[in-house]
């Protein structure tokens, strides 16, 4: 049976609890930040059940980190990038990461705006998700966790330069998808241009 | 630097992205919760009993060592005993039958008799090696009993039956019996007439009494443990560690003055 914890939990409490081992405490934290981090495994993972499973062992390894978080910047952010990690050490354990793929120059670049506006974070997150595994994990780390190539390169046991051709490649794969959901949402788009 | 404009869309849109996990994912992480506790406690359980079962080896560690010391003396005394008594024996066998050499033809029907006659006492022997046998004093009075008896006619027959009475024979030392060229030849001439010439077994006997005698002189419970130091304590030499209690006394006395 599910419990309904009360909103006003805040991080302190959280973490206060769970250094204590408190039930209360580690199933607060379970509802606070589940949806959120099982966000962040399905954009590298594509498959539900997986992320699932990288979730919650993400989320017990936090039980046993917690002692290591020191208070100083955001939890969610700490408790993000232990998320990120166990999925690429997921994907490194179970997943051949790169792998060459042939991408033709784009012809155009799609209305960002237009996408923007029409697409919503569903159809953004398949697009994701279909991408070939080593550009989807160069892309997310660099596009939508902020991480330079350096620290990707290190991360993946890859050169800068490997990082940068996979980040590149994922780009012209993703306008190239843009591109056609352009026209399938809306061939007038193609005119206004 | 500014962000590229795919980059940009997809961070707005997907960065912070919610997806409610499964009722099953909870009740997923509701086990890995308990067993997470549960494993705190078998991780106690496991290191309470590890304590305990060290505190019981070393108890019956330090038993053994006292009963080992308080054997030492008596055994190397009895195992050099032993060994004066065999070569006295033989030295009995020697003047009792003259010719050290001994020609006998035995006639067999087909088979070899090398294969029938030596197999069957190195089988015994591997049997009586696994049983263990404790009690050495026995088995060194049947080693000199026998070993008493002068070189009679079936001298193979005399070989099996010391070699039963030993208790505790290496492989290596068995094959060193049965290959030995100065104390047994075995010539298998074409067929049915086998022609076989030895000289006495007496040295024999005397090394492979030298090496079970002082090792079974003590007499030691049976089991798992007791084997591993039964087996460790065989290596040691009772002289040496007597020598070494020496020393030590010598040391302390010197300590003393």
């Amino acid at each position: 049976m599910r419990l309904t914890i009360k909103k006003s939990i805040n991080d302190d409490e959280i973490i206060n609890g769970c250094l204590s081992g408190k039930r209360i405490a580690q199933q607060a934290l379970y509802e606070k930040y589940s949806a959120k981090m099982l966000g962040v495994c399905i954009r590298y993972l594509k498959d539900r059940d997986e992320s699932e499973d990288v979730m919650i062992s993400s989320i017990m390894k936090v039980f046993e980190k917690m002692d290591q978080f020191k208070r100083e910047g955001s939890f969610e952010g700490w408790v993000r990038r232990i998320v990120i990690n166990e999925c690429l050490t997921y994907l490194r354990k179970n997943k051949s990461m790169f792998m060459a793929v042939d991408v033709e120059k784009i012809e155009r670049e799609p209305n960002y705006q237009v996408i923007s506006d029409t697409l919503v974070e569903a159809d953004l997150l398949s697009l994701v998700q279909s991408l070939p595994t080593g550009y989807r994990t160069v892309f997310n780390l660099y596009a939508i966790e902020g991480y330079s190539h350096k620290e990707i390169a290190e991360n993946l046991s890859i050169s800068v330069n490997t990082s940068k051709s996979q980040l590149s490649r994922a780009r012209v794969l993703l306008q190239h998808k843009l591109v056609e959901a352009e026209k399938i949402l809306d061939p007038k788009l193609l005119t206004n241009d | 630097m500014t962000k590229h404009k795919l980059d940009q869309l997809f961070k707005n849109k997907l960065e912070q992205v919610e997806v409610t996990p499964s009722d099953a994912a909870f009740e997923k992480f509701s086990h890995r919760i308990n067993d997470r506790k549960k494993g705190y406690w078998y991780y106690i359980a496991a290191s309470v009993s590890l304590l305990a079962i060290a505190a019981a080896v070393f108890w019956q560690v330090s038993e053994n060592e006292t009963s080992v010391q308080l054997t030492d003396d008596s055994r190397s005394i009895i195992a050099k005993d032993s060994l004066r008594k065999i070569a006295s024996d033989e030295m009995i066998a020697q003047s009792n039958s003259k010719p050290e050499e001994v020609n006998e033809k035995i006639v067999f029907d087909e088979t070899p008799a090398k294969s029938v006659k030596v197999q069957p006492a190195i089988k015994r022997v591997e049997i009586i090696e696994k049983q263990n046998l404790s009690v050495a004093i026995v088995a060194k009075e049947e080693i000199t009993t026998e070993v008493k008896e002068p070189l009679e006619t079936d001298r193979f027959n005399m070989i099996a039956q010391s070699t039963d009475s030993i208790p505790d024979i290496s492989e290596a030392e068995l094959i060193a019996i049965v290959e030995e060229p100065e104390t047994e030849e075995i010539e298998v001439k074409p067929l049915p007439v086998v022609t076989i010439t030895y000289k006495s077994g007496k040295k024999k006997k005397a090394i492979l009494a030298e090496n079970t005698a002082p090792r079974d002189t003590t007499n030691i419970k049976d089991g798992a443990f007791n084997k591993i130091f039964n087996s460790a304590r065989s290596l040691a030499d009772g002289s040496l560690i007597a020598s070494f209690r020496d020393a030590k006394e010598n040391l302390f006395n010197k300590n003393d003055d």
